[in-house]
Formats: structure tokens, C-alpha cells, sequence
């Protein structure tokens, strides 16, 4: 199955917004549209997980790898997640300390 | 020939088995599978995505470590529990490892044993195992 993957800009913030399960087979497209961001000097990331119904440690380590990049050039990688199993995966590995975590797309962007 | 995951189920007595070509596209198939099973068997929903997601990840750990050949998934039905075991070839060195990050292959053991605390992992002679026992509804927490 593909991942779904979408950007935009909303109030200075790259958002990129994904649906469908990351996994092994899935998240080189994952890896792909961040660094695509990063190279566009879109430094200042929001990952929309909200519709994400599944994700494993191979999104994990897109993410944080992501956010090592977009910290290096100065920048942030923020997410979205709802209750539930992505965040059951940030919560058991810690994660969701590192990165800013975020219930909505509004809230991360600092629009609402 | 390659193998089709579709060739390769097989029931024994309470033991039904699912074996795929260790390939990244064959994972999510593995998930449904176990989904299924669980699910039939009456499992809650938030247990039924925990044991997808270790199913899921002792797969994908078996072939980020470079596995060729398949990859054997078998749920055992036991009076309140599954007995999982996910078995396959060891490592060979004309497989090409998959993993890119390097703390990936920590957070899958760290998520099955978080998730499924009897999680064992045997890498054997020849063979790479994991295994671990999903309780159900009436006996978890007990």
C-alpha cells in the first residue's frame, strides 16, 4: 500500500501531511518528501500523522532523521498525531520527548 | 520461481502459518494476517493493533538484518493467549541490509518488548526466531 502525501505552506511552515501505514515498504516515500522539503530550503517542517492508521520503527526513523536535518539547517520538525497507535509508538520508545508533538495542524503552526 | 504469500498458508491443529518472501512489500500482508486471526478469535482492538505492530516489526527486523528466503509467521490458539513465532533464514551476506537509520533496529525490540514483555529473540544456528505470547481480553492484566 502507498502512502498518501501532501504539502503545503500555512503560516511560514511547510506542512506535509500523510495518510495510510509506514513501514518498511512505505517509508522511503516518507524519506523522500522530507528531504525534498529540506532541500527546497523548507527547513521548518510539520509532519501530519493524523490520518496515519499505522506506523512502525522504520517511520520512527525517517522522523528523526528528518528532525536531525532540519535542526542542522536551522530549522524544525514538528508532528501531529491523535490518540492511538502512533502515539503509542512515540510514548514507548520516548520519542515524543524529542520531537514537538502537536493535536492539530492549527496548533503546531501556531495559527489557532 | 518467487514465492506468493497467497501459496503459502497452511493450518495445522491450532497453529495456522503464513510464510512470505522476506521483501518489504510483503509486510503489510503479514499485519492483516495476524489482524485477521486475532480478530476472529475475539481480541480488543487496541491488542489486535499491538500485535500487528510486532508481527510488523519482527518481520521488518529480519530483513533490515539482510535475510533472504522467507519469513515464517505462526499464530498458536492456546486457551487465553497466542503463541506467536516468527521464524526465518540467518542473515546471509548476499543479503542487502534495508535498515538506513541507525537506531531502527533498537526501537523494534524495544517496541515487541514493551508491547509483549515474554518477547525472546534466538538467532540460533541457521535461524532467526522471535516469540511471544499475546494474552487475551479475559486473562491480560490478571
Amino acid at each position: 500500500m502507498d502512502l498518501v502525501l501532501g504539502s503545503r505552506n500555512e503560516n511560514g511552515w511547510a506542512v506535509l501531511e500523510v495518510q495510510g501505514e509506514v513501514d518498511l515498504y512505505t517509508s522511503s516515500q516518507l524519506r523522500e518528501a522530507i528531504v525534498r522539503l529540506t532541500e527546497e530550503d523548507e527547513n521548518r517542517i510539520v509532519v501530519d500523522l493524523y490520518n496515519v492508521s499505522f506506523m512502525d520503527s522504520s517511520g520512527l526513523g525517517v522522523l528523526v532523521a528528518g528532525l536531525k536535518r532540519a535542526r542542522e539547517r536551522g530549522g524544525e520538525l514538528a508532528l501531529v498525531f491523535g490518540e492511538g497507535s502512533v502515539q503509542k509508538v512515540f510514548g514507548i520508545t520516548g520519542l515524543d520527548k524529542i520531537f514537538p508533538t502537536h493535536r492539530s495542524v492549527g496548533e503546531a503552526t501556531g495559527r489557532t | 520461481m518467487a514465492q506468493r504469500a497467497t501459496d503459502r498458508i497452511d493450518a495445522v491443529g491450532s497453529t495456522t502459518a503464513l510464510a512470505i518472501p522476506a521483501d518489504p512489500a510483503y509486510v503489510g500482508t503479514v499485519r492483516y494476517f495476524a489482524a485477521t486471526i486475532a480478530r476472529h478469535e475475539g481480541l480488543p482492538e487496541e491488542l489486535i493493533d499491538d500485535l500487528r505492530l510486532a508481527v510488523s516489526e519482527a518481520c521488518a527486523e529480519a530483513i533490515d538484518a539482510g535475510v533472504t528466503g522467507s519469513i515464517r509467521v505462526a499464530l498458536s490458539l492456546e486457551p487465553e493467549r497466542i503463541d506467536v513465532e516468527v521464524t526465518s533464514g540467518s542473515a546471509q551476506s548476499e543479503g542487502e541490509p534495508h535498515v538506513r537509520e541507525a537506531l531502527v533496529p533498537i526501537y523494534r525490540m524495544q517496541l515487541i518488548r514493551a508491547l509483549f514483555p515474554d518477547a525472546k529473540t534466538d538467532p540460533g544456528h541457521g535461524v532467526r526466531v522471535v516469540r511471544f505470547t499475546v494474552p487475551h481480553a479475559s486473562s491480560r492484566g490478571a
